[in-house]
């Protein structure tokens, strides 16, 4: 049958095929940001005739074959093709999609219920910024909500900002006062500390427990490492209620936990340790506040309340069986990294603080690092809300000639404030809420001006990616005027809107990079923890379609009629009516940012001995933009400084403390929470709740949705909502080669499912207090009975059934924040609970695949 | 003839989906159109599970079961790297190949069969195919077959694939299985998790879909 001649034949005709639909394109190159992994990758792009034709892998290190890279010597340097994941190979189904916001819309109908009439863009942005003047005019500065301060701002004199990092949830606390770390103070440049793992320092440790961790999915610049562990045969176990990814690819063990319970877990691991002996004390001496320690030895022994915190005491709790738990804890306790170089890298991932109390099991992954001195030692971990690493080669920045701000958008609420800051106005008027009330349950400080919110200028994303979004829709429709910025007309946040501006892909359609710095993408600084050796350029590969205008063109236009384009858009005045010329601006300066950086680079080269020691000149960059030198340091790793005594920790004593004086303050209630420590940090969040309910130090305190609790009573399932492989947090839910791969379900336990008679695919109604939906079951041993799962970034899709629950018509696909709430925020921090309690009800519905 | 193949290492995938998306991207496939299969199953009962990922497209078979069935001989293996490929020229769109074809590659929709062509497009330029150079983990490979077996060994057949042997141009290394690296008691973990022993299927098998979504 090998016909060489007809073979070879067919086989040109399909290459002609192939070539035929390339012809006359060219490559192009961008860069897929953090787009919810938090690698950052460079994606080829074929265009032709201004569309995107396929996008392929753009980093330029060519590897001897395919299934190479992942050698330990290459990840340790991080010289490996960065290869974008599922998000960044799809991304032309989202493009290109048909519900594409094209064109300015003002909604003629109501929120809600829209009906949309296109205007032009000089009519769009008349309105937004009447209004804008209107409100600011009526109510004052800070009238306006942006989610985060827009270019115009620090010069029109008006918008303010929300605090919180709700990534963190109790992170936020513990790291403040445990280690001293004020992540939200990272973000905003505050920090001198950097609190990330760079990847191949994992290639260092000897036993990886993961607690809720899911790097296969959410985190593929650790695939290097993972793979590299998993190979030479270094312990991976993965602790969490689901058989993830992460468990079925790198685990060498899977322990099933009840979600929400993982405090009970760590406290057993903790009195093990205590019990026999597995500190490692030359750590403990020299980097841990004793007293503290002292208390919380005696709580977790039973000491101080009667309950020691045994395994067996545990193991009713979280569902981990007791030897289990001992076992785990002799061998993490074997793992001293300090005093014997064979470290633990013990992972309590944001997940498992993402809960009420959350406060109080991140503060335990912290201290049983301590204990086991795998703290600020390579291959360890600090357990706490890593994020971010210093840059290794230096970073290129754009200059854009700012006038030096006028004005400081001040913090005014906490991020996830937004509906009870709208809602809960009129009870403040009406003397129904105290203002003292109303200032604890948006964040608000006693000493900070009042946020009276009229008008919301949003992107959307934000909302349908927030908890409890009835309410916030709710708030929505309250709010004198909602502006979305909108990729796409289905998105669920556009129903709210009275006026969409249509916005270019920040990716692919906008000059600018996806966070404004002007084009360059420097990993280290965009991501949680990534490799510093090097950084990329992003740039616009196609034309918006329609008249969606990038952002940072909208944000100009907006400067322009508030007459302040001098002083935000200096360097644009001249491109500002003219968007060809406005996108080759952002050419020309990224053009003169490189010229700028290649001395400071080549000083640096030579002071380190990196090759190359000249840098490449910009054309040359630009044939395919990765400048990358070999990691030639030790990967990064939080609070190296303070093991090797270059600086103390950032708290009270100097040292890691167990126990916080400052949260043991009777008067922690009224107290605006400042990080205890020099004085100059500001105040970002407000102490709340009478008595205080933050624990002084972490213990076992069970939320009032604990899944053993009360609420459990009447919701009985556990509803957990991780992340997905196939969306950003929730964008590319609308992707149509998603659908083709993946569908959107309830996963339940089989054991469950059959309890209820519910059988595979079956819609059932899942009810929580706040929320409900019809979704489809997944009947899956791959999770814990129990629990439940609704993968995080589904859009509310709303069915013509009302409810009270849902008076906009209950969910059919099933968004996971229907089912989230957000009532712990008020006393502390920044919290984002991403658990909740669920019941499930059959319908009469059948199998809808 | 080189014949050139695939390598599947299960250890290091994920069930991402990156190559089936970048199939269907560089080729670019229609609608319902798939051309590379990757799905994966559970196996045990909770909480004593594993996973068994399959990842399949056209293996390119030495003994093509496609090419034996099809009435028109509208399906060839060309010369150079042993690609079999449907001649669109001679296609009815009878679909005889769909059925025949252990491995479930070629997809007969709209009066053509269409498969994975081993990216012959990209070949021809010195490119490998899209799923091997997409796959974020490097659980894919592809080379001359010689080239493949030196490297990881002759994991040709493996148990759980089709028993009529086509001869694909196709290794997979199984994942390691799982062990206790901690004692686990998987009878008293179901105990205090509130199971009951009751009867109930275990073989739940997943489909196509991805979980993670």
């Amino acid at each position: 049958m090998l016909d060489d001649g007809v073979g070879i034949a067919v086989a040109e005709r399909i290459e002609a095929a192939q070539s035929a639909r390339r012809d006359g394109s060219e490559v192009r190159y961008t860069v897929c940001t953090v787009n919810g992994c938090w690698e950052s990758c460079l994606l080829a792009c074929t265009v032709k005739d201004g569309e995107l034709v396929s996008i392929d892998v753009g980093d330029p290190l060519v590897e001897s074959a395919p299934g190479d890279g992942f050698d330990e010597g290459s990840v340790r340097k991080g010289m490996f093709q960065h290869r974008p994941c599922v998000r960044g190979r799809m991304w032309r189904k989202t493009l290109d999609a048909p519900t594409r916001a094209l064109y300015p819309m003002k909604n003629i109908g109501k929120k809600g219920d829209p009906v949309w009439r296109r205007i032009s863009w000089d009519e769009a942005l008349d309105i937004l910024v009447d209004k804008m003047r209107e409100f600011v005019d009526e109510y004052g500065p800070y009238s306006i909500y942006t989610y985060l301060p827009l270019e115009f701002e620090p010069y029109a004199g008006f918008g303010f900002s929300a605090w919180g990092m709700s990534s963190f949830s109790g992170h936020q606390i513990a790291d403040n006062v445990v280690v001293g770390l004020d992540d939200y103070g990272v973000m905003g440049g505050r920090e001198t500390q950097f609190s990330g793992t760079e990847p191949p320092d994992l290639l260092n440790t000897k036993l990886v427990v993961g607690i809720g961790w899911n790097p296969a999915v959410t985190r593929p610049e650790f695939l290097g490492p993972l793979v590299a562990l998993k190979e030479k045969g270094v312990p991976i176990v993965i602790v969490d209620p689901r058989y993830t990814p992460t468990a079925r690819t790198f685990a060498t063990q899977w322990i099933p936990i009840r979600p929400g319970t993982d405090d009970a877990f760590l406290l057993a691991i903790a009195d093990v340790i205590f019990r026999e002996d597995l500190v490692d004390h030359a750590f403990v001496e020299a980097f841990v506040e004793p007293e503290g320690l002292g208390k919380w030895k005696a709580y977790v022994l039973g000491e101080s309340d009667g309950i020691e915190k045994t395994p067996e005491w545990a193991e009713a709790i979280c569902a981990v069986p007791a030897e289990t738990i001992r076992s785990l804890a002799r061998l993490y306790g074997a793992h001293h990294g300090y005093s014997d170089g064979n470290p633990c890298y013990f992972k309590l991932h944001w997940s498992a603080a993402r809960i009420e109390r959350g406060e109080n099991v991140s503060r335990m992954g912290i201290y049983l690092q301590a204990l086991t001195g795998n703290i600020g030692v390579p291959g360890g971990y600090f357990g706490g809300g890593e994020f971010v690493v210093p840059p290794f080669v230096p970073p290129v920045m754009v200059n854009f000639g700012k006038a030096a701000p006028s004005y400081a958008p001040p913090s005014l609420m906490y991020v996830r404030g937004l509906a009870d800051a709208i809602l809960l106005k009129d009870d403040v008027k009406s003397g129904k809420m105290s203002e003292a009330e109303y200032r604890r349950r948006i964040g608000c400080a006693q000493d900070w001006p009042l946020p009276d919110i009229h008008m919301i200028f949003n992107q959307t994303g934000a909302e349908n990616g927030s908890h409890d979004n009835q309410r916030l829709w709710e708030a929505y429709k309250k709010c004198d005027f909602v502006v979305e910025r909108a990729y796409h007309m289905d998105r669920p946040e556009v129903r709210y809107a009275d006026l969409v501006l249509p916005t270019a892909d920040p990716f692919f359609e906008d000059a600018n990079d996806a966070f404004g710095m002007g084009g360059f993408v420097i990993p280290v600084l965009s991501g949680v923890g990534n490799y510093g050796n090097y950084f990329m350029l992003s740039q616009k590969i196609i034309d918006p379609p329609g008249e969606a205008r990038p952002l940072s063109w909208i944000n100009g236009q907006i400067a322009k009629r508030l007459g302040v384009a001098e002083q935000s858009h200096p360097r644009f005045l001249d491109v500002m009516d003219d968007l060809s010329a406005w996108n080759a601006r952002f050419e020309e300066l990224q053009r003169e940012a490189w010229e700028n950086w290649r001395p400071q680079y080549e000083q640096w080269a030579a002071a380190m001995g990196i090759e190359p020691r000249e840098a490449p000149s910009y054309d040359e960059f630009l044939e395919k933009p990765l400048f990358r030198v070999p990691l030639a340091r030790e990967p990064f790793y939080a609070f190296g400084e303070q093991i090797r005594g270059e600086r103390p920790f950032d708290t009270v004593s100097g040292k890691i403390e167990f126990y916080s004086d400052f949260l043991a303050d009777p008067d922690m209630a009224d107290k605006e929470f400042v990080f205890p420590r020099s004085g100059n940090k500001p105040g970002f969040c407000y102490g709340g709740e009478k008595p205080p309910v933050v624990k002084p130090m972490a213990e076992y305190q069970p939320a009032p949705d604990h899944p053993q609790g009360e609420l459990a009573q009447d919701y009985p399932f556990r509803m957990v909502t991780p992340h997905s492989f196939f969306r950003q947090h929730t964008s590319q839910d609308n992707n149509g080669w998603v659908a083709e791969e993946a569908e959107h379900a309830l996963w339940m336990n089989a054991a469950d499912a059959a309890a209820l008679d519910v059988d595979e695919s079956e819609f059932v109604r899942v009810i929580a207090e706040n929320g409900e939906a019809f979704m489809p079951v997944h009947a899956t041993e791959k999770i814990a009975p129990g629990t439940v799962c609704s993968i995080y970034g589904a859009w509310y899709v709303p069915s013509d059934e009302k409810s009270d629950l849902m008076p906009d018509g209950v969910d059919v696909r099933g968004s996971a924040n229907n089912f989230t709430v957000s009532r712990h925020f008020p006393w502390v921090c920044a919290t984002s609970h991403c658990s909740s309690q669920v019941r499930i009800e059959k319908t009469d519905g059948g199998a809808v695949r | 003839m080189t014949q050139y193949g695939f390598f599947f290492d299960e250890g290091r995938c994920t069930d991402c989906r990156a190559c089936s998306v970048a199939c269907k991207d560089w080729n670019d496939l229609a609608e319902g159109e798939r051309w590379l299969n990757v799905y994966s199953q559970e196996k045990g009962a909770f909480p004593s599970l594993s996973g068994c990922t399959t990842w399949s497209t056209c293996f390119h078979c030495e003994e093509p079961a496609c090419i034996n069935a099809c009435p028109n001989g509208a399906i060839v293996k060309e010369g150079r790297f042993g690609a079999v490929l449907v001649d669109d020229a001679r296609c009815v769109g009878c679909g005889v190949c769909a059925s025949a074809c252990p491995h479930g590659a070629p997809v007969a929709l709209s009066g053509v069969a269409t498969k994975c062509t081993m990216c012959v497009d990209r070949l021809a330029n010195d490119l490998v195919p899209a799923c091997a150079s997409a796959c974020p983990t490097r659980a894919l490979d592809f080379g001359p077959m010689n080239t493949l077996v030196e490297k990881y060994g002759d994991l040709r057949e493996p148990a759980n694939m089709s028993t009529v042997s086509t001869k694909p141009a196709f290794l997979r290394k199984d994942n390691a299985a799982h062990r206790e690296v901690v004692e686990y008691d998987a009878e008293r973990a179901r105990e205090l998790f509130g199971m009951r022993a009751s009867a109930y299927d275990h073989s739940v098998v997943s489909n196509q879909w991805s979980d993670e979504f």
